[in-house]
């Protein structure tokens, strides 16, 4: 092996260690406080801040890791924690990609949602009752993969 | 045109061949100091996951700049040959070439904020909701292949040496780590000339007020000429993201979701207009105004702000209030 290669390969070890120190030490030190939605106001406020317009049926996951909002009149406005922020998002219904219903463990049911946004990941909306919430039925009808 | 026939000026020996690999250990021991600092003082924030990212994302831009950055170097080594003029290493040229060098990052930066082609690979420094030593590292993987380096070319061209620009480009890089913290206020008459923690502040925040501004990379001097300078104001305090803020901390989708978004678009074009529109307009031009860009934002505030008291800032407080950028949505 070269010198020229050796030299980049231990720089790009030492920057890779650093990088995983950093995030330990961030991680021990305690910056590792998750972010919930709260209740249904909370939803409305946020809505109201990002100036999405009035919200309709609002769906909130047990474990208060995300939020969805029918607003109309083809909208949809999500609440996703991420860490310990709240991203805020409106998508058209059309980006819904897709809406899979599931049946979670020690959980009533449970919803994989879809947008068709790189920069958003799939997430799951999980409920206490037996039946999924009617706007989420309709949400999940009216997704494009189903 | 011909090629200039004088040999390449030797480069001194002082001048180290990487800047910012030589300053990765200093940039190692900030962000530990700003992370206890912050943990005692409460004044900005961490979270282990945003910082993971970040970091993640400066440690593959290393890799994506072995990999495209031969099409910078390759670019001005051939412009170079063709200079006006053959500048050596003197100080004069030294001075020249940091002015140079900070005007054109000035350019480049604007031209990455205000037009969507460039903001796709822009747009990733500014992912992140959180304003940080940690955000300072969260870089680009395609700036290489978007051209990022254009503005710098005419410098090879005037006659400036190819290593002496890198150098600057270096310190430029390493300079502007330290100012992605909340931890350093103000700084008095240091504000009047440089880039400070509290000028780039604004440049991060997603408060109308502050969208579009203060693109310096060391001297602020060329916002205060140009008319992008914006000062910090204690009562609008920075809100930090983009306009649609990710939902995500995979880096595959940070590098390339702005790409993903550009070109879903250009599948829906309807004219040679609108492809243009989609891929050079701002960030946020849509045909039909459906989304919204930096100065419709701004203008939209400013007529809040200008409306009889009940009605002003209504909706304009979110935490996730976003500025820059576009996505389809």
């Amino acid at each position: 092996m070269s010198p020229e290669i050796l030299k980049f390969l231990v720089i790009q070890a030492i920057s890779l260690g650093g990088v995983i120190i950093l995030v330990g030490l961030a991680w021990l030190i305690g910056f590792r406080t998750r972010a919930r939605v709260l209740d249904e106001w909370h939803v409305q406020k946020l809505a109201a801040d990002e100036r999405a317009g009035p919200t309709g049926a609002i769906a909130i996951d047990a474990l208060g890791r995300v939020a969805l909002a029918e607003i109309e009149p083809d909208k949809v406005f999500v609440v996703k924690a991420l860490g310990d922020k709240l991203t805020t998002r409106v998508f058209s219904r059309a980006a819904v990609a897709g809406v899979k219903m599931y049946r979670p463990k020690g959980r009533g049911i449970g919803a994989r949602v879809r947008f068709s946004d790189a920069g958003f990941d799939d997430f799951a909306i999980e409920f206490d009752s037996r039946e999924a919430p009617a706007w989420i039925e309709r949400l999940r009808r009216g997704a494009r993969g189903k | 045109m011909e090629r200039n026939p004088f040999p390449v000026p030797e480069t001194p020996a002082w001048v180290p061949a990487d800047v910012v690999t030589l300053a990765v250990p200093a940039f190692i021991a900030l962000v530990i100091i700003e992370m206890l600092v912050v943990r005692l003082s409460k004044r900005g924030a961490y979270e282990a996951k945003d910082s993971a990212a970040s970091l993640f994302m400066g440690f593959g831009s290393t890799l994506a700049g072995i990999l495209t950055g031969g099409l910078y170097i390759v670019s001005a080594y051939w412009i170079y040959q063709y200079r006006l003029f053959d500048i050596g290493w003197t100080w004069w040229a030294l001075v020249l070439c940091f002015f140079g060098e900070d005007l054109a990052y000035y350019w480049f930066h604007r031209i990455a904020h205000e037009r969507r082609f460039w903001w796709a690979s822009h747009i990733v420094h500014h992912s992140s909701q959180h304003y940080n030593l940690s955000t300072a590292l969260r870089q680009t993987w395609t700036g290489n292949l978007a051209l990022s380096f254009a503005t710098k070319l005419p410098l090879f061209f005037i006659g400036f040496p190819v290593e002496m620009v890198l150098f600057f480009t270096g310190v430029s890089l390493v300079y502007q780590f330290w100012i992605h913290t909340e931890t350093v206020g103000r700084m008095g008459p240091i504000e009047w000339l440089f880039n400070t923690p509290s000028h780039h502040r604004v440049h991060h925040a997603t408060n109308p007020r502050y969208l579009d501004a203060n693109y310096a990379g060391v001297l602020i001097i060329w916002d205060r000429i140009f008319g992008t300078f914006i000062p910090e104001v204690d009562h609008d305090k920075p809100r930090y993201g983009i306009v649609s803020n990710l939902g995500t901390f995979n880096p595959i989708r940070i590098a390339v979701h702005e790409w993903v978004g550009i070109a879903r678009d250009l599948r829906g074009a309807k004219s040679a207009g609108e492809w243009f529109g989609y891929i050079f307009g701002p960030p946020g031009w849509t045909p039909d105004g459906s989304r919204k860009t930096s100065k419709m934002l701004k203008a939209e505030w400013r007529e809040a702000e200008e409306a009889p008291a009940p009605q002003r800032g209504v909706g304009y407080r979110s935490a996730t209030m976003t500025s820059r950028g576009s996505h389809p949505s």
